[in-house]
């Protein structure tokens, strides 16, 4: 098999994005952002990038930068890898670049090669060449060009090493003239296919279009569905049929096999690997973190960090500073003197400063409480996700997740949710089956607490004693895993197997991480505070209506009797449907003033953990799924963490605990 | 005919169960999952004709084949490679779901490319290409790989 230089190029290059196309974790968010001075969020771990990123090059005023999720190769699998499908078949595209893993240099090509096929001028970014370096690995980039005619710059993007190099080739905009040659039966079958196709007006070349048709590609199907006469269409599909016939394998494997052959042959030219191999401190650390008994040791000292970090650091010391000497005793005194002595309208006096007052309660709760508490997670999270951890834990938790019908892969935005619950659900994408996305959707929003709700829960429940937070995270993780497991048996279809890629462990990048920290505080300013603006308008509503006291009377048997709480609760679950941290944010005041005994605590705690996130999340699920959905989940959800609340309720008390 | 042949557990005499005259002369004979040897007299249980004895047998057979799936490549496959060690791909099961191997595939597990396996539990972990993967050892059980005769390079 050979590839060679072909006679013509079918595609015409007319609109004006450039599609940044690469493997997970290659580096091309940091690309992006060295393109287009844009931040997008950049992590070290497959499956960041779930929605595409817009943003125009700096070189090239008026072209489009598309950042598309991670791909390992065509045909896609996963919802994830459609979308950069989609990208390519339906975004008219001036041009792709390419990021590319220099000390991988099979994989990366395996991919370069499918785009070099599209006839769309194609510039490869070798990155991370600092790495293939400090692994032995040497390029002869030059060369490598020569073969595929197309621009190669090697990169290290991290240090802004070839950006310009990049630019350069980007606005040379030179399509590549390469061809590779399969076997017989499969070159007739794409010349007869591409002669269904003359007249068609394809965004990529027909050669092309022919193979991933031939590879059974999702995107491919659905773009010729719309473009083509049926009857040409089921003319196609027998053909496939029949050269499938001739083939013991898929056929997508026996394309991808031919592209790898010639690529053995390409490396043994142009790559030298001086044998050193790699055994830093990152590799031993990388393996200690998916060891059977060193991986959750390391992971408990995680865990534990992260309690300390959130939950004594920012929970405790950082909010005792901000609510109670920044806030309680320097602004609110000022603000409440300054609105009483400005304002003369008692009303307004009581909507800014009073009792459920705008400032009082809302700005204190979001800036006080919260952002110390999200800030510290934040960054805690951002140092977690750029070190490379988070798959590695997916590697070491995959058998706990095996019994709720999931893989490890399940973790990443089970630990995102921790985060964010709402970003969470549009990170389900990384999951390869509708019914995994659908068990990870139920499961984050019944039992996975948010950062600013995590923090205001560690905050509480470590100010009543360890026994407290211990019980609460049995009682949540043992919800969690049973309603995983039922949920798996009961809903149908097959688990897919783990098969993850561990790119290595690295020392976090300050940047990186500080960027990271600031965009996500700000993402909380912005989407948070109007909801906790919000809620607190509306309380103030209800209590000068008089609506407050009948809710909370309304709300007594379920909240008093049931829950063994004290009915002003009911205004905290009330708010806690807006978003849970808010109801959280209440009980958290009501526990300082003394209103709580620790068994109501831990109840408050674990009812509210279990209860339905936040509006936002609800409003997500019904987009990333529909609406049925996103009610069945709700009328599923709040019962049940009444019902566990409840119970748990009866079962202290019976034992005797924190009496 | 009944194909099963009873030994007697007091008198060593072999029989089948059917052919015995006074149980078949016995009114209770058909709801009856007992035997007498024709030669002794003493009373067995007729395994065949119990239905608890069937249900137990049933359950077990059901049991082990959802726990042991059979084994059908008597070769070696990625899972019984001990750490440490480095492989070569030979093949996969037949079955082996496809987007798997395709992936696999494109990650550069392809013949005549070292594997080495770094660890087994609680997934299998193998380095290859400079990367590293993890993938449950269900998937690993369908990988038939041979050892690698290429010598190791020491690092460092």
């Amino acid at each position: 098999m050979e590839g060679h230089q072909a006679p013509s190029i079918q595609v015409e290059t007319r609109a004006e994005s450039i599609a940044l196309v690469g493997h997970p974790n290659v580096g091309k968010s940091v690309i992006f952002q060295k393109l287009t001075g844009q931040r997008a969020i950049v992590a070290n771990y497959p499956g960041t990038t779930v929605e595409v990123t817009r943003g125009s090059l700096k070189s090239l005023p008026g072209t489009n930068l598309v950042d598309t999720p991670g791909v390992i190769a065509f045909p896609s699998h996963s919802d994830d890898e459609q979308v950069t499908g989609r990208v390519l078949l339906y975004e008219p595209l001036r041009a792709i670049l390419q990021v590319g893993d220099a000390k991988n240099l099979r994989r990366t090509l395996n991919l370069t090669l499918q785009l070099a096929e599209m006839g769309i001028p194609l510039v490869l970014a070798l990155n991370m060449m600092d790495e293939a370096h400090s692994r032995g690995v040497s390029l002869q980039h030059d060369l490598l060009s020569e073969y595929l005619s197309i621009p190669i710059i090697p990169t290290t993007a991290i240090r802004s090493q070839g950006i310009k190099d990049l630019t350069a080739a980007i606005a040379r905009n030179q399509s590549p003239n390469f061809r590779l040659a399969y076997p017989i039966d499969i070159e007739n079958a794409i010349a007869k296919i591409s002669t269904s196709f003359s007249g068609l007006a394809a965004p990529i070349s027909h050669r092309a279009l022919a193979l991933l048709w031939l590879s059974g590609d999702q995107v491919t199907e659905k773009w010729l569905k719309e473009n083509l006469a049926e009857g040409d269409l089921l003319e196609l599909k027998s053909l496939r049929q029949i050269l499938q016939l001739s083939y013991v394998e898929p056929l997508s494997f026996v394309i991808q096999g031919v592209r790898l052959d010639y690529i053995e042959g390409i490396l043994a030219a142009v790559v030298t690997e001086s044998g050193r191999g790699w055994r830093g401190l990152s590799t031993s650390l990388g393996h200690w973190a998916t060891h059977p008994v060193w991986g959750w040791v390391l992971l408990a000292v995680v865990l534990y960090a992260l309690y300390w970090f959130v939950g004594v650091f920012g929970a405790g010391i950082l909010v005792g500073l901000f609510e109670e000497s920044l806030f309680g005793q320097v602004i609110n005194p000022w603000v409440v003197e300054k609105v009483n002595q400005l304002v003369p309208i008692p009303f307004l006096v009581d909507l800014l400063v009073g009792e459920y007052g705008l400032w009082t309660m809302g700005m204190t709760y979001a800036l006080a409480l919260i952002l110390p508490i999200v800030s510290t997670f934040f960054l805690a999270f951002g140092i977690l996700e750029d070190s490379g951890y988070l798959p590695r834990l997916a590697a070491l938790s995959n058998r706990l997740f095996q019994r709720m019908g999931l893989n490890g892969k399940a973790v990443l935005p089970m630990v995102l949710g921790l985060g964010c619950v709402t970003m969470a659900t549009l990170t389900t994408r990384v999951l390869e089956t509708k019914r995994e996305r659908l068990l990870v959707i139920l499961l984050l929003a019944l039992a996975i607490p948010c950062s600013a709700q995590l923090g205001v829960v560690m905050g509480i429940l470590a100010g009543v004693s360890f026994s407290a937070m211990l019980i609460w995270s049995g009682v949540v993780g043992l919800v969690l895993l049973t309603v995983g497991w039922l949920a798996a048996r009961l809903m149908p279809g097959e688990r897919t197997q783990l098969l993850v890629e561990l790119p290595p462990m690295r020392r976090p990048v300050f940047s990186n991480v500080a960027i990271k920290t600031l965009a996500r505080i700000e993402w909380y300013l912005k989407e948070v505070v109007p909801l906790f603006l919000l809620g607190t308008a509306f309380l103030f509503v209800l209590s000068k209506t008089g609506m407050l006291n009948r809710i909370i009377h309304l709300g007594e048997p379920l909240v008093a009797d049931w829950l063994g709480l004290p009915p002003e609760a009911s205004a905290a679950f009330l708010v806690g449907f807006l978003r849970r941290d808010f109801g959280a944010t209440g009980l958290f005041i009501m526990q300082s003033e003394g209103m709580l005994t620790p068994i109501q605590i831990v109840v408050a705690m674990v009812t509210i953990t279990l209860f339905i996130p936040c509006l936002a999340s609800v409003l997500m699920i019904a987009k990333e799924r529909n609406w049925g959905t996103a009610a069945g989940m709700v009328v599923l959800i709040m019962p049940l963490a009444f019902l566990i609340g409840g119970l748990l309720y009866r079962l202290l008390f019976a034992v005797g605990w924190g009496i | 005919m009944s194909s099963q042949i009873i030994v007697c557990d007091l008198c060593g005499h072999q029989y089948d169960p059917e052919m015995h005259l006074g149980c078949q002369s016995c009114p209770l004979h058909s709801e009856c999952n007992l035997v007498c040897c024709p030669a002794c007299g003493y009373q067995t249980v007729d395994t065949q004709r119990s239905f608890i004895v069937k249900l137990s047998r049933y359950l077990q057979k059901f049991r082990r084949s959802r726990r042991f799936p059979e084994k059908t490549y008597e070769g070696i496959t990625l899972a019984d490679i001990s750490p440490g060690s480095q492989v070569e791909l030979v093949g996969y099961d037949e079955g082996f779901p496809t987007d798997r191997k395709e992936h696999l595939q494109a990650f550069g597990l392809v013949r005549n490319n070292p594997i080495q396996v770094i660890q087994q539990t609680p997934v299998t972990i193998i380095h290859l290409d400079n990367i590293e993967l993890a993938l449950e050892n269900d998937l690993a059980k369908g990988i038939r790989v041979q050892h690698s005769w290429v010598e190791q390079t020491e690092s460092d």
